[in-house]
């Protein structure tokens, strides 16, 4: 066993697609995924680290801010999620090594589930759960939110708008309730024709 | 009831719990400890008019919040982090 | 064709009205078909098949018509649909007619002309006001045997159906700007000015056509009908992209912080909801600025015999007439106190109906509607009043006496009542506002409207028509520019020229016969004054006592009526009376709208572990642990009984190896500088001395002193622990733990974050505990006993992937619990099985779980159930004497201190093949069963397969002192008392040396 390889598992099976297309939605699988959290009086430091380290300021309200393949979104007061599109489980200690000892860093790679969601009925379709205004004008590229959904914890934030300029959105979520978000989410869009695909392989 | 999160922004009452009074709970060392906690767990003032309440954002950025609430109208005037502002 | 049914030919005009006689639509009423048009309501349809008589009354059975045309109908309530969607106490007036509807009376037995229940009526001295707290109150036996079921059977109206809800619901939640509630004249200006300068504005209307009474009134507006302006203005705002007009949709509820909530009625006029879309959708509106133009309603007057079918509203009537081109009746006559009704009788002498007489109980009216009536040749009399009608199921005479004391009979089959408007001002009430009595206005106002709302036209108590949309028009701009808009100046249509002067009567003092006020609970004028005498003079109380207010209508037509009545019965003025405020919903909202998604399997949501899809592959049987499912115990085929099932998983795992899914314990990272001096101040024993590499059990402490949970905390580093909780505790403690953090200590330099998702976690137990994971992890991890001997914890790479291992026993067996990021959580449980297959390697649920730990005599929910402090459960020694820790001070209090309170020890049935049950109190044997005797109760019982009998854990007085002795476990519930032994907790291998193995 011990030369094996372990195998991991995405968090949700694709759903049962229907007409319409007026939403997409798939898994981002892959990816790397840790929390970061300002250690005592070390707040100046760390953003001169990120900077430094990443190329990016770190947001300090409910914002994501990415550079390349890295992303931090602010779910906290000094609290972030930060993202990587390919370090996988390994991240978590690789940001802590970066970090030390000016924060403390947990991986999240198996915690959550981070679905991508967009379609030019989007809005119409999360307005059925999310209790926060996804107004283009309330909620622009690149603004964070964590809040409740469907009775689900869930942290949102806005994407560049699509090349067919509809909007696009991820969702980041606890793996374990991550069937039960795809039920509402299903139900929601149900009208509007919802379209399960893949993720690409990276 | 909104409650407007300093860190999330105005929020639905939803996403929050309430603790009770933001009243600071006294020191546990002195002669009359037991007496003085005795009456700040059990024993509490229910004013008509604003209140300092704890509320804990369970549903959002997991902040505690201190929120001046008028209890007899439900206006909220404003929230700020228990834990001071960060820095 | 019945003898009965003569009377009820089809009326309808042959044009006018907002109905599409192209489209007409068939549809049933007790089982009777009838015609009407795409545009009807079921109310107008009704009428335009002559139908008047169409349910009887809650209390007195009294034959009942159509009312009014609105949503206050209190009168008209039907069964709707059939089978599965029905729906009974709908208001006729209101329900949009679709081709296949059918529709039943209530309350009526056997029929709706023949009603038994009438004798009701003959009975009626003995159900006055207040009989429910006189009658049925001797003997006291009689009530849950007799009384009860009898009064079950008599309550209510309809029958709901009890078949499950075929349909889906949604819930919405939107923002705005600007929320508009009503789609009147007032709400149309408004909403158009607020919608042109940019704001984003909801318009919700209940109607499925706005206009409110510009459909039902003969008006102008600039040149054009009332309609017309208000079909343009509607399509004006269907237009605008900032704009969302939600017809069909009733904002029923006002709450804190500029929230709203309405149901839209998306499928209720469809035989069948269209393809994914719903019965019905409720709307969670958060609007910085709302304007409230629900309009005015009408009130009737008190006075003989007003309940009897063909009696209406005048208003009501007007809208019959001119939307729905229904003439109400074929001889008609206006009682009245007010201008605004003498419309009605113009309106329907212009469609050709006779209108005999208009009576009028002002001594002074406007000379131009007399000289009018005059020319189109119509009686009136001045000072006048109806005393009574006549006919048994429908109007056939009315008794008029005049101002010279003269009385006459007229033969007419509908009179058109109006006792003047009342402000609907229900919505702005829903706050606390109260509203206050305006003697200009004859009616109440809304000095103080909530936060946020400003209310316009004749909600306003402004009825002209010129003033409701200048008001509407204003409301809306100063909404917009509050919000944050740029409003344009433009001009205001114009209306043409009304009377709306009016005087309020309320009753007809001269009445003899049953005059009501409130139609729907039966409440008439005798029962206000019979109110009034016992001292329930109170508005609030009134409305208790005699139930006016109280029925699904609220009052909207008969609360004013009914307070000013006992206004004058107590010689107080009405601003001294007052009037009772309103509570949502405006209107009843069906519970599927409220349970939206939330139904069945998606009432709360369902948390899986990694492990969740090979358990179900191994046959598991699963538990609700809070929003988790965890296997219960897996079945070999052939095991009929769990019993056998679970004895068997722990009979395996006591003697080779079991695996046991711990994923959904709570498990938090607690890191930073004072990681350890945090853990100090929140469990009762240390954890900064904690060694690295080390996992030491702790109890955590509610603030009163009582015990909140248990766990143990790992040292992974001199600044990172990971805390575990119990499964249903982990919320809980993540906020307690965040409380000490943020409010307690926010001095110190601790960082805490939930990671109870990220790691899949595997309790292995058992002998070959070891032998397994050696096969497993290979050279990944040093897992000899030296390496990590009991209690220990290590971190490692495994297969590339992130790993730790910590030697913790709940089973008292040899045990490792082994954590691997949970989205290898899946091929790590399949790699352990196959790694113990020659073992004996078998998976185990909770139930085993249970077993073992209680063979064990560990503490767990059951026990620490809030009511425990940690002396009670023999953990007393764990808490520190060195330092301070949360509920550290009140747990010293003499109360929690008490040696006599119930302790914990073990029992076994004195008769070792005896059951034992949990929930049983103890009690001395021989005492008798009371509170004063108990002793204890049972809290955790198990079959134990080592002991081979049954086994217990609970409380008792003295516990740990009482050991040997012989008590009762009694539950009287379950007719059970049997005799137990009080022993130790521990069970099996009390030396605890499997543990070491």
């Amino acid at each position: 066993m011990a030369d094996s390889v372990l195998s991991s598992r995405p968090a949700l099976d694709i759903g049962q697609s229907q007409h319409g297309g007026g939403v997409t939605i798939y898994e981002l699988r892959g990816l790397g995924l840790a929390t970061m959290q300002t250690r005592k009086g070390q707040h100046a430091l760390l953003r001169d680290r990120i900077k430094q380290h990443f190329l990016l300021d770190l947001p300090m309200s409910p914002a994501i801010a990415r550079a390349g393949e890295i992303a931090f979104a602010g779910i906290g007061p000094n609290y972030w999620l930060a993202i990587s599109e390919s370090a996988g489980p390994l991240f978590g200690m690789s940001l802590r090594q970066i970090v030390a000892p000016l924060a403390s860093v947990s991986d999240q790679s198996g915690g959550y589930a981070v679905l991508r969601v967009s379609g030019h009925a989007i809005r119409d379709a999360l307005a059925k759960g999310f209790q926060i205004d996804l107004h283009p004008r309330a909620f622009e590229v690149g603004a964070a939110a964590t809040t409740i959904v469907a009775h689900i914890g869930v942290t949102i934030w806005r994407c560049e708008d699509n090349a067919d300029g509809n909007a696009c959105f991820e969702i980041a979520l606890y793996r374990g309730l991550a069937k039960s978000f795809s039920s509402w989410f299903s139900s929601s869009a149900a009208e509007f024709g919802c379209d399960w695909q893949t993720q690409a392989a990276p | 009831m909104r409650i407007e999160c300093p860190f999330c922004g105005p929020r639905d009452a939803s996403e929050f719990a309430y603790y009770g009074d933001a009243k600071r709970r006294p020191e546990t060392s002195g002669s009359d400890v037991s007496r003085q906690l005795y009456e700040a767990v059990y024993l509490r003032d229910n004013p008509a008019g604003r209140h300092e309440d704890l509320w804990y954002h369970g549903g959002g950025c997991r902040s505690w919040l201190r929120v001046t609430r008028d209890t007899r109208t439900h206006e909220i005037f404003g929230a700020t982090f228990a834990a001071g502002e960060p820095s | 064709m019945s003898a009965a049914a003569s009377y009820m030919k089809p009326r309808r005009l042959p044009k006018g009205g907002l109905i599409d006689r192209s489209r007409p639509l068939n549809f049933t009423f007790d089982g009777e078909r009838y015609h009407g048009y795409a545009g009807d309501t079921l109310a107008s349809a009704l009428l335009g098949n002559g139908i008047k008589l169409v349910g009887r009354s809650f209390k007195y059975h009294r034959p009942r018509g159509i009312l009014t045309a609105g949503s206050e109908e209190p009168n008209a309530l039907v069964e709707l649909r059939s089978g599965a969607r029905r729906e009974p106490n709908t208001r006729a007036t209101i329900v949009e007619l679709f081709d296949g509807l059918e529709a039943q009376s209530q309350n009526r037995w056997p029929s709706l002309k023949f009603d038994v229940g009438a004798v009701n009526s003959v009975l009626s001295p003995f159900f006055a006001a207040g009989f429910y707290y006189k009658t049925f109150m001797w003997p006291a036996s009689f009530w849950e045997r007799v009384y009860e079921p009898a009064i079950r059977r008599a309550a209510g109206l309809g029958r709901a159906s009890p078949e499950a809800d075929p349909d889906i619901y949604e819930k919405l939640y939107a923002f705005c700007d600007v929320l508009v509630i009503g789609g009147g004249a007032a709400g149309l200006a408004a909403a158009l000015s607020a919608g042109r300068s940019g704001a984003r504005v909801i318009l919700c209307d209940e109607d499925y056509v706005l206009g409110g009474r510009l459909n039902g009134d003969n008006r102008e507006i600039g040149g054009e009908s009332g309609s017309a302006w208000a079909h343009h203005a509607s399509l004006s705002l269907d237009a605008l992209s900032n704009v969302r007009v939600l017809r069909r949709t009733t904002v029923f509820g006002v709450y804190d912080g500029g929230t709203y909530g309405a149901v839209e009625r998306v499928s209720d006029h469809l035989l069948v909801p269209a393809s994914h879309q719903p019965r019905q959708r409720l709307w969670k509106i958060v609007a910085k600025r709302a304007v409230l133009a629900t309009g005015a309603i009408e009130r009737h007057i008190v006075f003989g015999g007003n309940d009897r079918p063909g009696v209406m509203m005048a208003s009501a009537v007007r809208t019959y007439l001119n939307r729905f081109a229904v003439p109400a009746g074929r001889r008609a006559a206006i009682f009245t106190g007010c201008d605004d009704a003498w419309a009605t009788a113009f309106d329907l002498l212009g469609s050709g109906i006779p209108v005999e007489i208009i009576i009028d109980m002002r001594t002074e009216i406007d000379s131009r509607l007399t000289e009018k009536a005059s020319r189109l040749g119509i009686r009136t009399v001045a000072g006048a009043r109806v005393l009574t009608t006549r006919g048994s199921q429908d109007l056939k005479t009315i008794s008029v006496r005049t101002a010279d004391g003269q009385t006459s009979d007229i033969e007419v089959d509908l009179l058109a009542m109006s006792g003047g408007w009342t402000p609907n001002l229900a919505l702005a009430t829903h706050l606390g506002s109260r509203p206050s009595w305006s003697d200009t206005l004859a009616g109440f106002v809304l000095n103080t409207p909530p936060r946020g709302m400003t209310v316009a036209g004749a909600a306003q108590g402004s009825f002209a028509l010129a003033d409701t949309l200048r008001e509407g028009d204003a409301a809306g701009a100063a909404a917009a520019e509050a919000a944050g808009g740029a409003v344009q100046n433009h001009p205001l249509p114009q209306a043409d020229d009304e009377h709306i002067s009016s005087k309020p009567f309320w009753y007809v003092a001269e009445s003899r016969s049953k005059a009501f006020v409130d139609f729907q609970h039966d409440v008439t004028s005798n029962d206000i004054a019979l109110a009034a005498r016992e001292g329930f003079q109170s508005v609030e109380l009134l409305k208790r006592y005699t139930t006016l207010g109280m029925a699904t209508d609220q009052g909207k037509t008969s609360n004013i009526n009914g307070h000013a009545l006992m206004a004058q019965i107590t010689g107080r003025r009405m601003s001294q009376v007052g009037t009772t405020v309103f509570r949502p919903p405006y209107t009843p909202v069906a519970i599927g709208a409220l349970a939206g998604h939330h139904r069945g399997p998606a009432f709360k949501p369902t948390r899986l572990t990694a492990g969740h899809r090979w358990a179900e592959e191994c046959g598991a049987t699963f538990v609700e642990a809070g929003q988790w499912l965890r296997a219960q115990w897996f079945a070999r085929p052939g095991e009929t009984h769990w019993l056998t099932t679970v004895s068997r998983e722990v009979r395996e795992v006591r003697g080779k190896i079991g695996v046991c899914d711990v994923s959904t314990l709570g498990k938090i990272d607690v890191q930073g500088n004072d990681a350890g001096a945090f853990l100090d101040r929140v469990y009762v024993n240390m954890f900064s001395t904690l060694p690295i590499g080390k996992v030491r059990y702790g109890l955590m402490l509610r603030e009163d002193g009582l015990v909140m949970d248990d766990g143990t905390a790992a040292r992974f580093a001199a600044d990172h622990y990971v805390v575990s909780t119990t499964t249903a505790n982990a919320g809980k403690v993540m906020q307690h733990l965040e409380h000490a953090r943020q409010v307690l200590r926010p001095e110190l330099d601790v960082q805490l974050v939930s990671v109870t998702e990220q790691w899949s976690q595997y309790s292995i137990a058992g002998p070959h505990s070891r032998l397994l994971l050696a096969r497993l992890l290979g050279d990944a991890a040093d897992i000899s006993d030296t390496a990590l001997p009991y209690l220990g914890c290590i971190e490692f790479s495994w297969c590339n992937v992130p790993a730790r291992l910590f030697r913790v026993s709940f089973s008292g067996e040899l045990a490792y619990e082994l954590a691997v990021p949970a989205q290898f959580g899946d091929a790590t449980i399949r790699a352990m099985m196959e790694a113990g297959r020659e073992l004996g390697i078998v998976p185990y649920g909770t139930e085993a779980l249970g077993v073992m730990r209680i063979e064990k005599g560990h503490v767990a929910s059951n026990e620490l159930n809030g009511m425990t402090t940690a002396t009670d459960l023999g953990l007393g020694r764990m808490m520190s004497r060195k330092k301070d820790f949360i509920g550290r001070v009140l747990a010293m209090r003499p109360g929690l201190a008490d040696p006599e309170r119930p302790a914990l020890i073990g029992i076994k049935p004195a008769a070792r093949t005896a059951r034992l049950h949990a929930g049983a109190h103890f009690l001395a044997v021989g005492a008798k069963p009371n509170m004063g005797n108990d002793q204890g109760y049972v809290t955790s019982v198990a079959f134990s397969p080592m002991l081979e009998h049954w086994i217990g854990l609970g409380l008792i007085k003295n516990g740990p002192a009482r050991i040997g002795e012989i008590v009762r476990a009694y539950d009287p519930v379950r007719n059970r008392d049997t005799e137990v032994e009080i022993v130790s907790p521990i069970f099996f291998d009390p030396e605890g040396t499997r543990l070491h193995g």
